[in-house]
């Protein structure tokens, strides 16, 4: 390469389309310097638009965008890169010059990547982060025989080694939120789905997930006798929940003759529904409320007489003081 | 006609009375008439014992005061010990009566809490009655106790049916930890509560075939639960009695799921019965292996000979497994049961490699196959190997095979014959007096051994140019020790260097020399992540990507250095970034291979 080459690549000046397509590698991601190389697939984006190679445009501006999302890790950025894959059957491997993929696999992994991340920022709204995760794994689905393409350079905050990982990562949220969504109405159906999200986490290689979904199924799985209305309720923590209560040793001991249901009482504590312990929960605060009001109402001429005097009191303290300063 | 045929009948008047075929009245003359025929029998132990004559309504049927099988043989006085065939338990005829009376006293007194008057039997109560008793009060009673005693029993599922010696060293995997097994004191109630669902007593409020199923398939889960206590156990004794009682109990749960099926509607039920079934087929080829090994006096085999069964069971797991995925049953019970499923498979394919390689390993000095897993037990410990599953002791197994047969001249390995270095670091390295300072060492002992290595391709990017900067393109070698598995040792051989171009021609194989050669003790899958997360760690090697090639053995040496001031020891080889602890690997490979490889 002679001094004029190297300059015209140093600077970027009097390239033709394809030589400034090249030297976004080599002087941009090659060297790592991924926002650079966006910036100089752009121009060169324009070159091959002055000379009507519209494949070589989409091919620019694919990578543009892609190592602009390589730079920032900004996920909102892929909706500007799907459309020029769509026109495209292979592209540049990221972090390669020479190896390619397929372009529209690696459309449907940044689809997957953008509902992944849509899902992520809808945790409260269980119905659409349930929906966006089966749609995330759904697009990971058709990806298993193949290889993640962006998670090594834009990677994910786990579960980056595998598409089959993702997939089933996806999986188990969809199930854990479908779960989530009937919990209160059926709360047999909502432990059968968190039972697909402890498979689905297995599979996803996540232990700490595996271990919450499987909290949640036993804990839902879990009947106890209400100490009060006597019904059998299914779903600790959800229908029915120990509450503190002074039970003697002969207390228990009836329980157990009575051939009642021994483990609704466990270490001072007494299994009460949902519906009767906020029912006396409601009540009590109603009462407490009520005392509350009636004793303002007892209390205020008093505390009125009490703030008189203490107003009364100040204005003497601020007499005294103002004598005292004139003497 | 006997007890057996006296009890059938008995029992039918029990299905035809909840069918309405006959009436209560009649009922109770017939069964008095049977019972009192009965006596001396099973039904009325207490009164062959001259103890107080019971109700034969109140009557429990025998079972195995261990495990709570039903006994396949009547309880007479005449005989005075017994064994469950399905839990192996030797007890006496006392033993077998008093718990059979104690159960009695618990199921009477249960019925007159429940419904006053009705453990006398002789109150003539109408069928809407008898069914509303059975809903209102019975049924809910015995579904709580049903309830409270799986849940401490939840989760059994996911621990495989049976057990093999060598399991012990994969706590996650060995049935040990199943509640089946850590809880076995949690089935004394199921046991009590299979007393009261097997009496007549409470049968005769069952009218309707719905409750009727309601009480089956209760009776069906506490079975299920007994059976498959008793396989784990049994299977854990590891020898012959203990394969073929549990294949006893596997009969047993198989004839339970097959009844269960023909009464079950739900077709995702049925599907799903269909798949314990298939894997009962897998488990039982397994069982009958093991048996066939354990009956071995001496312990010599033919591995191979197994690996026919072998085949059939995975087959059959893998039927097992499709066919519960494609069921549509509770997942509740779907998913933990594939766990238990997998373990099996990954417990049939250990199995298969250790019977494998056992026959590569023996085939030159001989010895038996309990002695083969015992060695590699030891081999496992000595080593301090990190081996966290069954596939990860069959890849160390198949390693440690392919050693002896290396040993034997059976087998060429990738490696790099290069001694030539080994001279040169050995005089680099000793201290030398130097004008009468310093120390003088001398070389004391020289051990030289192949080392393991994973060789891997990487290319990667880098900056080129001092003014005019640009990246280019790059190739290199990367090599991770394979005796570490903790703590990794790995080094990046730059394309165009002599060594490179040496270990592109290491991938030639040799057959080796008399050194001695050290498995490898890392797996693929995790020397392709080290490898990546080190190219990822080094910021001269941008865009990095790993492709792992294979295992080379690369020469290693281990100078004992003495003087005055005492003994040091360096390990080196043709790369600088080695393990140097491996005493502890080659004292148990060298062990190994003394006992299978050399004369």
């Amino acid at each position: 390469m002679g001094l004029l080459d190297k300059v015209k690549s140093a600077t970027g000046l009097g390239l033709s389309p394809a030589e400034s397509y090249h030297r976004a590698y080599e002087k941009g991601v090659l060297l790592g310097k991924y926002a650079a190389a966006s910036e100089m697939f752009g121009k060169a984006a324009e070159k091959f638009q002055e000379v009507g190679q519209s494949e070589q445009v989409h091919r620019a501006r694919a990578n543009e965008q892609l190592y602009r999302l390589v730079a920032t890790k900004d996920l909102s950025g892929i909706d500007s890169i799907l459309p020029h894959l769509k026109n495209l059957s292979t592209i540049e491997e990221l972090g390669s010059e020479t190896d390619t993929i397929s372009a529209a696999e690696l459309a449907t992994e940044l689809e997957a990547r953008g509902l992944e991340n849509a899902a992520q920022g809808s945790k409260d709204n269980w119905n659409m982060a349930q929906n966006l995760h089966a749609k995330a794994a759904d697009n990971f689905q058709s990806l298993l025989k193949t290889k993640l393409k962006t998670y090594k350079l834009v990677p994910a905050a786990d579960h980056n080694d595998s598409v089959e990982e993702r997939y089933f990562l996806n999986q188990g949220y969809s199930s854990y939120y479908e779960g989530l969504l009937v919990r209160e109405a059926d709360p047999t159906q909502a432990a059968e789905r968190l039972s697909q999200a402890v498979l689905a986490f297995k599979r996803a290689k996540d232990e700490a997930l595996r271990g919450q979904m499987d909290q949640m199924v036993s804990q839902l799985r879990i009947k106890r006798t209400c100490w009060l209305c006597h019904r059998e309720m299914l779903g600790q923590g959800l229908n029915v929940d120990y509450y503190p209560a002074h039970i003697t040793p002969w207390g228990r001991d009836l329980v157990a003759k009575l051939g009642q249901d021994v483990t609704t009482v466990e270490d001072g504590k007494v299994a009460v529904c949902l519906s009767c312990a906020s029912m006396i929960q409601i009540q009590a605060d109603r009462f407490a409320e009520r005392r509350v009001d009636a004793l303002r109402q007892d209390m205020l001429p008093r505390i009125n007489q009490i703030i008189s005097v203490v107003h009364a009191l100040t204005e003497r303290i601020a007499n005294l003081e103002r004598i005292a300063h004139r003497h | 006609m006997d007890s057996t045929e006296i009890q059938k009948i008995l029992d039918d008047l029990d299905v035809q009375l909840s069918v309405g075929k006959i009436d209560l009245p009649t009922y109770q003359a017939l069964i008095q008439k049977w019972s009192s025929r009965l006596a001396g029998g099973e039904m009325l132990l207490a009164s062959s014992a001259h103890a107080p004559v019971p109700n034969p309504l109140t009557a429990v049927k025998a079972a195995c005061p261990n495990c709570g099988a039903p006994m396949g043989d009547d309880l007479t006085p005449d005989r005075r010990f017994y064994t469950c065939e399905y839990c192996s338990h030797k007890f006496a005829f006392e033993q077998a009566r008093d718990q059979t009376e104690r159960l009695r006293l618990e199921l009477q007194s249960w019925l007159s809490k429940m419904v006053s008057g009705a453990a006398a039997g002789g109150n003539a109560v109408d069928a809407t009655s008898r069914a509303f008793i059975f809903r209102e009060k019975l049924y809910p009673s015995l579904e709580m106790e049903f309830d409270r005693s799986m849940e401490l029993l939840e989760g059994f599922l996911e621990y495989p049916l049976f057990q093999t010696e060598i399991v012990a060293l994969f706590p996650e995997y060995s049935s040990e930890k199943s509640p089946l097994r850590a809880e076995h004191q949690q089935l004394a109630p199921l046991r009590n509560l299979t007393g009261k669902l097997r009496a007549p007593a409470v049968r005769e409020f069952v009218v309707s075939a719905e409750d009727e199923q309601l009480l089956a398939a209760m009776q069906s889960s506490t079975t299920e639960l007994i059976h498959t206590a008793n396989i784990m156990q049994q299977s854990a004794r590891y020898c012959a009695e203990g394969y073929t009682a549990a294949r006893q109990n596997l009969d047993a749960l198989r004839d339970l799921y097959q009844t269960t099926q023909k009464h079950t509607a739900a077709a995702s039920e049925k599907q799903f019965l269909s798949a314990s079934l298939a894997r009962l087929e897998g488990t039982a080829a397994v069982m009958d292996v093991l048996s066939r090994i354990y009956s071995s006096a001496s312990g010599e085999l033919m591995g191979s000979a197994f690996s026919g069964e072998l085949d059939t069971a995975k087959n059959f797991y893998a039927q097992a497994l499709q066919l519960a995925d494609e069921s549509g049953h509770s997942p509740m019970q779907v998913v933990p049961w594939r766990y238990g499923v997998e373990k099996e498979v990954a417990l049939v394919g250990l199995q298969t490699t250790l019977l494998n390689t056992y026959d590569r390993v023996v085939s030159n000095k001989g010895g038996s196959f309990f002695e083969f897993q015992s060695t590699l037990v030891e081999f496992a410990r000595q080593s301090k190997a990190a081996i966290n599953d069954p596939q990860g002791l069959a890849a160390v197994a198949d390693g440690l095979a392919l050693l002896v047969e290396a040993c034997h001249g059976g087998r060429a390995l990738p490696r790099l014959t290069d001694w030539s270095w080994l001279d040169d670091f050995q005089e680099k390295n000793r201290s030398k007096k130097v004008m009468f300072v310093g120390t003088e060492e001398q070389i004391e002992k020289l051990e030289q051994y192949w080392q393991p290595f994973w060789l891997a391709s990487l290319s990667f990017s880098q900056s080129e140019g001092a003014i005019f900067k640009s990246g280019s393109a790059k190739q290199a070698l990367l090599l991770l020790d394979a005796t570490s598995p903790r703590q990794f040792f790995a080094s990046t051989i730059e394309d165009g260097s002599g060594l490179n171009a040496s270990l592109q021609g290491a991938t030639r194989r040799q057959v080796p020399d008399q050194r001695l050669t050290l498995p490898s003790l890392v797996t693929e899958a995790s020397a392709q992540n080290i490898l990546e997360g080190y190219a990822r760690s080094n910021p001269l090697l941008r865009n990095p990507k790993v492709t792992l090639r294979q295992v080379i053995y690369l020469p290693t040496a281990r100078v004992v250095y003495k003087s005055k001031a005492g003994t040091r020891v360096l390990v080196g080889s043709v790369i600088t970034s080695v393990n140097p602890n491996t005493d502890q690997l080659r004292y148990s490979t060298g062990e190994f291979v003394k006992r299978y490889a050399r004369a």
